[in-house]
């Protein structure tokens, strides 16, 4: 199985191309000043660690080196939890932020992915209306669901949403209220009321013309209702539903432009809702409301405790945990369903947790059915597959959802062929918000070479990590994944093996507050809920969901902003997801650099 | 060279108009459609050109297993190679008992392999010229085919005079008991007139009235859906970055190559559509027949149109104008005495010791394979309800009266079979054969599931001997 784990470890990149090659380059001028980055030049896996960590200029801290003595680059183009203002552990930061909260943010144009779509839909035509037909899904290429470039409009996606659109129009059609006058007239009614809704603002006379246009067109060959159809398939698919469009300075060097009322309400809806403003969003933007901070996190925190919201946070948590869209072969399917059950209750503890990061990745409580209380092999208390209840694990056992039973299986290659690589990379990546390049083509070949066969996970884990070449990297994963070493692969506990305690002892190589060795996953969770870098990627991951793009370094007073306000607030997930629209900036865009 | 780019792309939706007055016509289909649907019935079009080609460039090599190579002068049909046969060997042998002139023998009997009558044969004599210009006995197969099928009358259209001359191909049946020869088929080339005559009505009380389902209906209105999609793009009302702007763009690029994937759908209804000309069009008149292509290009649309909407399953197209093209939108145009050219005669002191390295005859006889081409366009960009394509369904024959028009040869004629027949030809193939013109219209009889065994005059030997071997699919 050994050879699985030098598959390429993550299944989503961490950035997109322009912006990955903009911060490559950004990397390489601050590796060059860095002098722990010497050694991580050296040998075909490079140790580039691109994100946010505490420091850009320093040289590594303590504990960065292991055996190949090349673990301690470290860089921060993103400068991200730097500033003071994001925490402790920080002890410097190469970007000085006077106002990161009102600095305007620069957007790509985001089109609606499939999850927003079919929200919308129902939202627009009722829940009966099936959106079984494929509307584009993201790419799994991007972190989120909800980055611009991971939902792009080329003719394949163009050809999918034409006909998920023409799927939606075709099941309307008997639902159409009959119009017992003016057809046209009736028609136009329609559809301009549908349009108003659909392009979260009233339609122009140019754009309901072509919209007209096209049922006048088919109203020659098909029924009213049918015709009608036709222009609401026509709206499903112009730039104006599409998008999210924001209105944008034309050059990086005009003035930023603050968005409107309804532009202001469509990206809060998105956001929040998967879906489309509801009348008491669309009045505030209509009476300019929403251009008023204050305002907006009113209607950020009354449409966060609205159920609509559940959804959307969910999907943002799982993805940001990368507990979504997996194929979990590994677990029967009724313990794959009790899991993603359980998980989705966890999460919602945590949404409403007071420090709910620390919920999420520290808390022993779960919730079980009966099949999990098999699968945990704790005291059966529910009476079956429906009835739930909490329960506290050993501590040891459940360390949040970094020993959810579905994560650990997603960072294996096995029930037995846990990847200490994964399981590594997944911190690194997700909750440190640090990046480490693809193994090189000969990564395989070059693990044959340097374990012999046989060898068990953790001495090959030390071959790479005895390598010059694999070591700059692996230092950075490995280690904290050997930590995990007491969960299969399917996440059950085993503390022991043959009578013989598992060496659970990991070391987080970093300049960051993290830095040190710990022992097991408590230890490890209990750093990370404490960390100021955690807290601070958290920050970073939400902007990332919330704008859809990996961020460059000219979002790092932003971000600080962010995770300067998520500490006020005492970590409440919540409360992070509402103060993003309490910024000024949120609502100030900025032209993008080209 | 700005003339020649009218026929250099297939405005695949252009060519008609829906009653509405939109830009979209007909109501179109994506080529991914899957629609079920009994079996489409098996159409004929029949593309002819005038004075034969450049045998040298023309036949295709020799394969070991018949698979086809394009020559030079079938090119132009690159795109449709997978859907055609090359079919070489093919020879009027009527021609020689004919007692017309050079052109005449092999211009009446192509179609009909018939004789002006069966007691007479034998060849051209000056001194029986009242001989020499009947008309040949008849019917042609197309027409011929008609009467078994059960349909129309084939439309006979022309590109160039009405009057063809010595290639007067197209003959009807003859009325049971009537006397005397079959009579000729008139050829009509008013594109607006045929339009009147055969699609004005379709739809209405003389045209097929088709029930799509729903869906099929919905996907019909692509076109118009797309058109109004893309043109909604100038209207997004807030103000993008560039690279928005780049990315938006790349958007309606899609919707645009969607769109031109789409494919209109035979009869969801074809009623009350009006016609688009060619950009351009003049009606051509003699004596100038300037711009014949465009003329050929309405001809093309309204024969698809006619077949997709079920008006008529057997349409011909002749180019007539053997003797003086100008080719006037070619490159190479205009040409100065094309017939004389064809003979390479010396009078002209063109200096060719082949007529095949006459670049003006190269050209010439490419352009009538552009022609053919354009036409499979149209019929492949046709989706039709059994989710193939017209051309899939259809049978689509290109040739002419001569093989080597320098000579007046009715041997080797040049033929390409196009399309499937329904499944009942295989493409990429080049077959080698000695038959004749009758066989080749056995064939065709027996392609459309008309038995027979021989076609026109078998009173000699050799004439006929039965269909010819085609690959199946």
């Amino acid at each position: 199985m050994h050879e699985q784990e030098f598959l390429p470890v993550g299944r989503r990149t961490v950035r997109s191309g322009r912006r990955q090659a903009s911060n490559q380059v950004t990397f390489a001028v601050s590796l060059a000043l860095t002098l722990g980055g010497v050694a991580a030049l050296m040998g075909g896996c490079q140790g580039r660690i691109i994100g946010a960590d505490q420091s850009n200029v320093q040289a590594p801290g303590g504990g960065g080196s292991t055996a190949s003595g090349a673990g301690g680059s470290t860089s921060n183009p993103s400068g991200v939890g730097g500033s003071t203002a994001s925490g402790g552990g920080g002890s410097s930061s190469s970007t000085v932020c006077a106002n990161g909260d009102a600095m305007p943010i620069t957007v790509a144009i985001q089109r609606i992915n499939n999850t927003q779509w079919s929200t919308v839909v129902g939202q627009l035509f009722g829940a009966n209306i099936a959106t079984t037909t494929a509307f584009p899904a993201p790419s799994t290429s991007y972190l989120y669901s909800t980055y611009s470039a991971g939902n792009p409009t080329g003719e394949g996606e163009s050809q999918a949403i034409l006909e998920a659109a023409e799927s939606v129009a075709l099941q309307l059609v008997d639902t159409v209220p009959a119009c017992t006058g003016d057809e046209t007239g009736c028609a136009n009614t329609y559809l301009k009321n549908l349009a108003t809704r659909a392009f979260r603002r009233a339609p122009t006379t140019d754009e309901l013309a072509l919209v007209t246009g096209a049922y006048t067109h088919a109203r020659s060959s098909m029924t009213y209702a049918e015709s009608v159809g036709v222009g609401v398939e026509t709206i499903l698919q112009m730039p104006q539903f599409l998008y999210l469009l924001e209105d944008q300075p034309a050059t990086t060097m005009a003035a930023p432009l603050a968005l409107t009322g309804p532009q202001i309400a469509q990206r809060m809806a998105l956001l929040y809702w998967n879906g489309l403003p509801d009348d008491t969003l669309t009045q505030a933007a209509t009476k300019g409301d929403l251009s008023n901070a204050t305002n907006r996190l009113t209607q950020a925190q009354r449409m966060l405790n609205d159920p609509k919201a559940k959804p959307a946070l969910e999907g943002f948590l799982r993805q940001w945990l990368t507990l979504q869209g997996f194929a979990d072969t590994l677990h029967a399917p009724d313990v794959n369903a009790a899991l993603v059950e359980s998980l989705a209750r966890d999460i919602d503890d945590a949404l409403d947790a007071p420090n709910g990061l620390t919920a999420l990745i520290t808390s022993s409580r779960t919730w079980v059915n009966s099949t999990l209380e098999t699968f945990y092999g704790i005291p059966a208390k529910s009476t079956g597959p429906t009835d739930w209840h909490t329960v506290d694990l050993d501590p040891n056992q459940r360390v949040g959802l970094l020993t959810n039973p579905l994560l650990m299986t997603h960072d294996a290659h096995g029930v037995d062929a846990q990847s200490p690589i994964l399981r590594g990379k997944f911190i690194r990546l997700m909750l440190m918000c640090d990046s480490i390049p693809s193994p090189p083509a000969n990564a395989q070949a070059l693990q044959s070479t340097i374990s012999a066969p046989g060898a068990t996970i953790r001495e090959q884990s030390q071959a790479r990590l005895n390598s010059s070449g694999c070591g700059p990297c692996h230092t950075q994963m490995d280690p904290i994944g050997f930590g995990f070493s007491a969960f299969d692969g399917l996440g059950r506990y085993v503390p022991t093996v043959s009578g013989m305690a598992v060496d659970v002892s990991g070391n987080v190589v970093s300049s960051s507050d993290l830095s040190g060795n710990f022992m097991g996953v408590r230890e490890l969770g209990n750093k990370l809920a404490q960390s100021a870098k955690v807290q601070a990627c958290l920050a970073t991951q939400w902007m990332r969901y919330s704008f859809g793009e990996t961020e460059t370094s000219a979002m790092n007073c932003q971000i600080q902003s962010l995770a300067s306000r998520f500490k006020q607030q005492g970590y409440s997930l919540k409360a992070l997801f509402a103060q993003l629209t309490a910024m000024d900036g949120f609502v100030m865009r900025s032209a993008a650099a080209e | 060279m700005s003339n020649t780019k009218d026929i250099s792309r297939f405005p695949r939706r252009s060519f008609l108009k829906g009653a509405a007055g939109a830009a979209v016509a007909l109501p179109f289909l994506e080529s991914a459609q899957k629609a079920q649907a009994a079996d489409m019935p098996l159409r004929l079009v029949i593309y002819v050109s005038g004075q034969g080609t450049l045998p040298s460039l023309w036949t295709p090599p020799l394969t070991a297993d018949n698979s086809l190579q394009l020559s030079e002068m079938l090119q132009p049909l690159k795109s449709h190679q997978s859907k055609m046969t090359v079919i070489s060997g093919v020879s009027n042998l009527i021609a020689p008992l004919h007692m017309g002139t050079g052109h005449v023998c092999c211009g009446h009997t192509l179609m009909n392999a018939a004789l002006i009558d069966t007691t007479r044969t034998g060849s051209f004599d000056k001194n029986t010229t009242a001989l020499a210009n009947m008309l040949c006995l008849g019917p042609s197969v197309d027409h011929y085919l008609a009467s078994k099928l059960g349909g129309p009358t084939p439309l006979n259209l022309a590109v160039g005079d009405t009057n063809s001359g010595e290639n007067k191909l197209w003959y009807k049946v003859k009325a049971s008991g009537a006397a005397g020869a079959n009579p000729e088929a008139p050829l009509d080339n008013n594109p607006v007139n045929v339009f009147k005559a055969n699609l004005g009505s379709v739809g209405t009380s003389s045209g097929p009235a088709p029930v799509l389902s729903r869906a099929d209906k919905f996907r019909a209105q692509r076109g118009s859906v797309l058109d109004a999609v893309q043109g909604s793009f100038k209207y997004v009302t807030s103000k993008v970055s560039q690279a928005d702007k780049i990315r938006l763009q790349m958007h309606a690029d899609s919707l645009r190559s969607i769109e031109s994937k789409l494919s209109y759908v035979p009869p969801t209804t074809c009623k009350g559509l009006t016609q688009t000309l060619p950009s351009g069009f003049k009606q051509p008149t003699y004596p100038s027949w300037a711009r014949l292509d465009l003329e050929a290009q309405a001809m093309m649309d309204i024969a698809v149109n006619v077949l997709a909407c079920g008006a008529n399953r057997i349409v011909t197209i002749q180019d007539t104008n053997y003797d003086s093209p100008s080719f006037d939108f070619l490159p190479t145009g205009p040409v100065m005495g094309w017939h004389a050219q064809v003979h390479n005669d010396p009078s002209l002191k063109l200096g060719y010791s082949d007529a095949s390295q006459n670049p003006t005859l190269k050209a010439g006889f490419q352009y009538y394979g552009s022609v053919f081409s354009k036409l499979l366009d149209r019929m492949d960009a046709v989706v039709e309800p059994n989710g193939k394509t017209m051309l899939d369904n259809s049978l689509a024959i290109w040739i002419s009266e001569f093989g080597d028009g320098r000579i007046h040869s009715g041997n080797d004629l040049p033929v390409v079979f196009a399309g499937g027949a329904g499944g009942k030809i295989a493409g990429n193939r080049h077959l080698t054969l000695k038959a004749t013109t009758g066989d080749l219209w056995t064939t065709v009889l027996n392609i459309f599931g008309v038995p027979a065994t021989s076609f026109g005059y078998n009173g000699a030997a050799g004439l006929n001997s039965g269909p010819i071997g085609l690959v199946t699919s």
